[in-house]
């Protein structure tokens, strides 16, 4: 009885430290000049792609988030036909270092070996351009 | 009822079963001829004690054997017996305590689980704090016609970037999709 009770204790111990897994989210976002009201789900990042990129509207064309398990590979479609997969090699405390491939259908647009990326951590990779914007891809750690 | 018991049927002779049990024995001692033997001979015997009663036999009368137990009690009222008290181990308090051994141990492992992933956090809290290391890329490259592909670390906005240069423009996304589509890379 008080073994199962202590055993009971251990495993919500383990189950509340293993609850904090890290998760990576990719979204694909549109650049432009054009007037318009300004996206909500990129406000976090508005700023910091205004300081790279100098455009004045930036909005959210997809996104997906993806727990990371390991070294198991993860798929991230976030629309337009746009794909990234994260290969993970190793993860020390909150930095993940993985290989990243970004694909448009199944062409090989750019691929990123030993990316060493944190929570707080942003990588923005600049795409083709459409028109006159251009298509952006943010890449977050998130816990 | 279990076959075959002599302390029912002691009891049962003693006049200690009631209801259903009496019920029951009565009922085995009936049909079972190994009992129905032992019953008969511990009846017996009790009709052998009941003819022969054992007298006490007492060296004094029973009125001045009592005067002298009276005597000694009140002899012995005016005493003070000092009681041992137990003294217990360190295995017995254990013992006797283990619900609340147990229950500190848990405490103490959760604490220390607490701890652990607090201070995993508190590490990286400085780091947090001040400048956050931004992400690093060791190598980046593109297997598209006449595309080049740099990384470098815009520390203004503190973020990685990777400037892809060189893909062919489109005038919408249907056609950037089909160009890409066909693009061998």
């Amino acid at each position: 009885m008080i073994m199962r009770w202590l055993i009971g204790c251990l495993g919500m111990l383990l189950l509340t430290v293993s609850a904090q897994a890290d998760a990576v989210e990719a979204r694909l976002i549109r650049a432009s000049n054009e007037k318009a009201t300004p996206d909500a789900a990129v406000q976090d990042l508005t700023g910091k792609l205004k300081k790279v990129f100098g455009y004045q509207h930036y909005k959210q064309l997809g996104k997906e988030k993806k727990e990371l398990k390991g070294t198991d590979v993860v798929g991230l479609n976030i629309g337009e036909g746009f794909t990234l997969f994260c290969h993970p090699k190793s993860s020390t405390g909150k930095k993940h270092e993985m290989d990243v491939e970004m694909y448009s259908g199944k062409t090989l647009i750019v691929k990123q070996e030993k990316l060493a990326i944190a929570e707080k951590n942003v990588l923005f990779i600049r795409g083709p351009e459409v028109g006159s914007t251009v298509l952006i891809v943010a890449l977050t750690v998130t816990e | 009822m279990k076959p075959h018991n002599p302390e029912l049927i002691n009891a049962l002779l003693d006049g200690e079963l009631t209801g259903l049990r009496r019920w029951l024995v009565q009922r085995h001692v009936g049909r079972c001829a190994l009992c129905a033997v032992e019953y008969r001979r511990l009846r017996h015997v009790r009709q052998i004690l009941a003819a022969n009663p054992v007298l006490p036999l007492m060296s004094d009368s029973p009125d001045f054997f009592w005067s002298k137990v009276k005597r000694d009690i009140q002899a012995e009222a005016g005493r003070t017996e000092t009681v041992p008290v137990p003294q217990l181990s360190l295995a017995d308090w254990l013992g006797q305590h283990r619900a609340a051994f147990v229950s500190a141990a848990a405490a103490i492992v959760a604490v220390i689980g607490v701890s652990l992933v607090l201070s995993a956090n508190r590490a990286t809290a400085p780091a947090l704090a001040g400048k956050v290391p931004l992400a690093t890329v060791q190598h980046v490259a593109t297997a598209l016609p006449n595309t080049t592909a740099t990384a470098f670390e815009a520390q203004e906005a503190d973020a990685t970037v990777i400037w892809v240069s060189g893909l062919p423009w489109t005038k919408d996304m249907t056609e950037m999709q089909t160009l890409f589509a066909t693009i061998d890379s």
